[in-house]
């Protein structure tokens, strides 16, 4: 279906923001959509939504549509629901909680099992203010989680929403590698294509982003 | 509105007020006569005693519900002490589980009712949803329970502390214990009747969806087909709807207002909230019908409704009643 009333973008990829609860999801959202911390934050019930335009670096416009996610286990059922034809995920801990670092291959096997295969994951150490005002807060370093994203295959940032250290360059880090699996992927995507897939129909009716990614090739 | 229709309103306002004053002071209440005058509303010093009598947490003969009431704190009280107070003797590691999920959702709770801010207020909310999720097993807490629990304690303190729980953080009612109790219990009767909303999967939930979903097509197909078309689902944005009992799409005084009409109910947290979500929807049909995914999503999660007045919630109370008597009494109207 031909969209004119939407903004200009060459390609709409589908984010989930997941992670135990409490690890600062919404915060980190909130922080790079509003540029603000949500004003009476309350726990995300289902999946809250926003979209975001971004020029990448490399490649084009892109439109991000994120989904973030409750965290709580009884819903892991219902999250799941979510994933489907996510291209990309943000899996958030919280660096003072080992718990919620512990949980994160979990979280990462029910991402690869119920997104699309190829989907780009950002491993994300959220809170870090935390460390900085009291260092021995800080459960897990940055080298446990640099390393368990390598041996994973997942990409890897320390963040804080709350005095805005690398949020943006969190989300649209992410957006940048999606981009670049995509566009090395190129041609031999053609069977996902023809799938009524939301996503990839939009790719194809898209002429812009055609040319963009015969460009990428 | 003219000054005189104006006059009308209120006086029908105080002469229904009136009737609810001598139907739950009558020695026997007539359960049906009050849920006919509590469909339209309810004063907030009234509030929570209707709502205890429709929830059937008081009973209707007068004379029994001072032992009533006696027999059910006392109950609590013991629950408080046992499962409370003496809970490192034996917690299991579900039950850890379940108070550090509370504990992080105490200061997400109600946070712009500045008494919600409060310790003292954040002890009654901790130990009424521990001692609820150590006594019902088979879902444990679920996050938006605290959400339901908040609006019983709102309401409950308000003959009380009137509007000052609203406006500013203040300390608490000196019945606070009793006002706790009872919150318990009445959040206990809500939940139980939608309890299997709060089961792994929420089969409950998926199947108000479903139902949802039936009642939008026989009123408007065109828009259940535009939301197919652009892969909406009704679970990604609904479900924090049922999951929370509209708490989030409504400010606290239009949110009194929907549950007072869910009270006069039979079962009416399961049946008639499908009802009142359909109408949200459909309410917007013109607007929605216009809008692609990302557009309906950002709508749908963020109601316009942040300036509604009494007008427009007796407006979509009606029009779920309406649809409610059009497809609840004849299901297979809805099968068609």
């Amino acid at each position: 279906m031909q969209r004119t009333h939407d903004e200009d973008y060459d390609y709409l990829y589908k984010i989930v923001l997941v992670g135990e609860a409490g690890v600062g999801k919404t915060h980190l959202l909130s922080r790079y959509i509003k540029g603000t911390l949500p004003k009476n934050p309350t726990s995300t019930i289902g999946v809250e939504f926003a979209t975001r335009t971004v020029p990448l670096e490399s490649g084009g416009i892109v439109k991000a549509q994120i989904w973030d996610t409750a965290g709580q286990e009884r819903y892991r059922a219902i999250t799941c629901a979510h994933y489907r034809r996510a291209v990309g995920a943000l899996l958030v801990y919280d660096v003072t909680n080992e718990k919620t670092f512990a949980s994160v291959k979990r979280w990462m096997e029910e991402l690869r099992e119920n997104a699309e295969p190829d989907i780009v994951i950002l491993l994300v150490g959220n809170k870090v203010d935390l460390c900085d005002r009291n260092p021995d807060s800080r459960k897990i370093t940055k080298e446990q989680g640099a390393r368990f994203a390598m041996e994973n295959g997942l990409l890897f940032e320390e963040t804080s929403a709350i005095t805005i250290v690398r949020v943006k360059e969190a989300f649209e880090g992410l957006l940048q590698a999606i981009y670049n699996v995509k566009s090395q992927a190129g041609n031999t995507r053609s069977g996902r294509m023809s799938q009524t897939n939301h996503l990839a129909t939009q790719l194809a009716t898209n002429p812009k982003a055609q040319e963009k990614k015969c460009c990428g090739n | 509105m003219t000054e005189e229709t104006k006059t009308n309103v209120n006086t029908q306002h105080t002469r229904r007020i009136q009737q609810i004053q001598v139907e739950i002071s009558a020695a026997e209440c007539d359960l049906t006569t009050l849920r006919s005058l509590v469909w339209h509303g309810v004063d907030c010093e009234l509030r929570s005693y209707v709502w205890q009598l429709l929830i059937g947490y008081l009973p209707v003969t007068l004379d029994r519900r001072a032992q009533a009431l006696e027999r059910k704190r006392n109950e609590y009280l013991q629950y408080r002490a046992e499962i409370y107070e003496e809970r490192s003797q034996h917690q299991t590691e579900k039950h850890l589980k379940d108070l550090k999920q509370i504990e992080d959702d105490i200061p997400r709770t109600q946070p712009d009712v500045p008494m919600f801010r409060d310790e003292p207020i954040r002890e009654v909310l901790r130990r009424i949803l521990y001692i609820w999720s150590v006594r019902h097993p088979a879902s444990g807490y679920v996050q938006g329970i605290n959400d339901l629990c908040s609006i019983f304690l709102i309401v409950f303190m308000m003959p009380y502390c009137s509007f000052r729980i609203l406006a500013e953080p203040g300390s608490l009612p000196e019945n606070m214990d009793e006002l706790e109790a009872d919150a318990y219990w009445c959040l206990n009767i809500m939940v139980e009747s939608i309890q299997d909303y709060f089961f792994p999967s929420s089969p409950g939930i998926q199947r108000a969806l479903i139902k949802i979903s039936e009642i939008i097509f026989r009123v408007k197909q065109e828009l259940i087909y535009h939301f197919k078309g652009e892969q909406l689902e009704m679970i990604h944005f609904s479900f924090r709807w049922f999951n929370c009992m509209f708490i989030r799409e409504f400010s606290l005084p239009m949110l009194f207002r929907v549950w007072d009409a869910l009270f006069t109910m039979q079962d009416g947290f399961r049946i008639l909230s499908v009802y009142i979500a359909a109408a949200i929807v459909l309410r917007w049909e013109k607007e929605l019908i216009g809008k692609n995914f990302s557009e309906l999503m950002i709508f749908l999660q963020n109601l316009p409704t942040s300036r509604w007045t009494e007008r427009e919630i007796e407006e979509l109370l009606s029009q779920s009643y309406v649809y409610f008597t059009w497809f609840e009494s004849s299901p297979n109207h809805l099968k068609a």
